[in-house]
């Protein structure tokens, strides 16, 4: 953690709203990048990532600035993520996806082979969103996020060796359920 | 060590270059990998504006909150502080009129309880 983060961190615990601003500035596309992997684009994609950063200024004074803030609020957002995905399970409602879940279940490989790639994006996308949340998660921290396989096992709380495996098994699950889309993809 | 996955990469890379299959299975994984790290993830704009007013809200909801308790306990005070006076000064006037601070004597009902017809009377219609 370098010692700007620590400044503006302790400027933050002090009150200052400027300090504040500039961790969030800083941290905001990581956040979102987290939550809308982890969510899909929705409504609610805004509003925890919001809630995350209203978290972490609440949890403020707990942070003793061991992990870096970007690992920290990681965390934060991936627990919010994982409250949603239950709440969503729960309300047995699961979001967009459910109206387009006909799109990686056709099996029509001539079309697939005509998809442009902001499709195959959208497609691939909502393969993401089909995985369980604990391959979800690696999936998203690795590939959207870019942590490396040390730091996911620091947010995760796991074993290195548990997070290569999670991976392994998320690509083989996107790789099945893409496998209509193969051609196109090539 | 590294001698030993140098070699290990190349060995699994010769393997790689002699299988077609494998090949295209390599570029299938990449490609969707690629695909999920290419889409956007912008931010909205105001983003930062919106999370410090929502923090300001909550200051402010916690502010009316703290302030309301303060306010609730004051009044609790004041009407404690009073109630308290009242009794103290209702006792100190009963034990000087009634010369006891017998529970009747509060309610000046013990001449009525110690009057034998009274008494009776109530035993009769029993």
């Amino acid at each position: 953690m370098d010692t700007n983060e620590i400044e503006l961190v302790k400027l933050a615990k002090a009150g200052n709203k400027l300090a504040l601003a500039s961790l969030i500035l800083q941290h905001e596309e990581q956040v979102v990048k987290t939550i809308t992997g982890m969510l899909g684009k929705c409504p609610e994609a805004d509003d925890i990532s919001q809630e995350t950063f209203v978290r972490f200024y609440q949890s403020l004074d707990d942070f003793k600035c061991k992990s870096g803030v970007g690992t920290y609020i990681t965390r934060i957002a991936i627990n919010l993520s994982l409250n949603e995905i239950k709440k969503r399970k729960r309300n047995d409602k699961f979001f967009s996806i459910n109206s387009d879940n006909n799109i990686l279940q056709i099996p029509d490989t001539n079309l697939s082979q005509h998809l442009e790639n902001d499709n195959l994006k959208e497609i691939v996308n909502k393969a993401v969103q089909f995985l369980e949340p604990k391959y979800r998660i690696v999936i998203v921290l690795k590939l959207i996020d870019g942590y490396s396989t040390k730091e996911i096992s620091e947010i995760l709380n796991i074993r290195k060796s548990s997070v290569l495996t999670r991976l392994s098994r998320a690509q083989e699950k996107l790789r099945n359920r893409l496998k209509f889309y193969k051609e196109g993809l090539l | 060590m590294i001698n030993y996955q140098k070699k290990k990469q190349r060995r699994l890379n010769n393997y790689l270059s002699s299988l077609l299959e494998l090949q295209k299975e390599k570029r299938y994984l990449l490609k969707i990998r690629k695909l999920i790290i290419e889409k956007d993830y912008k931010p909205d704009n105001l983003f930062v504006k919106k999370v410090l007013s929502k923090i300001s809200a909550l200051e402010n909801e916690e502010i009316i909150t703290v302030s309301f308790n303060n306010l609730l306990y004051d009044l609790f005070k004041k009407v404690a502080i009073t109630g308290g006076a009242a009794i103290v000064l209702l006792m100190i006037i009963t034990c000087f009129s009634q010369g006891s601070l017998n529970p009747f004597s509060f309610l000046n009902t013990s001449g009525i309880f110690q009057e034998p017809d009274f008494l009776s009377c109530a035993l009769l219609n029993f």
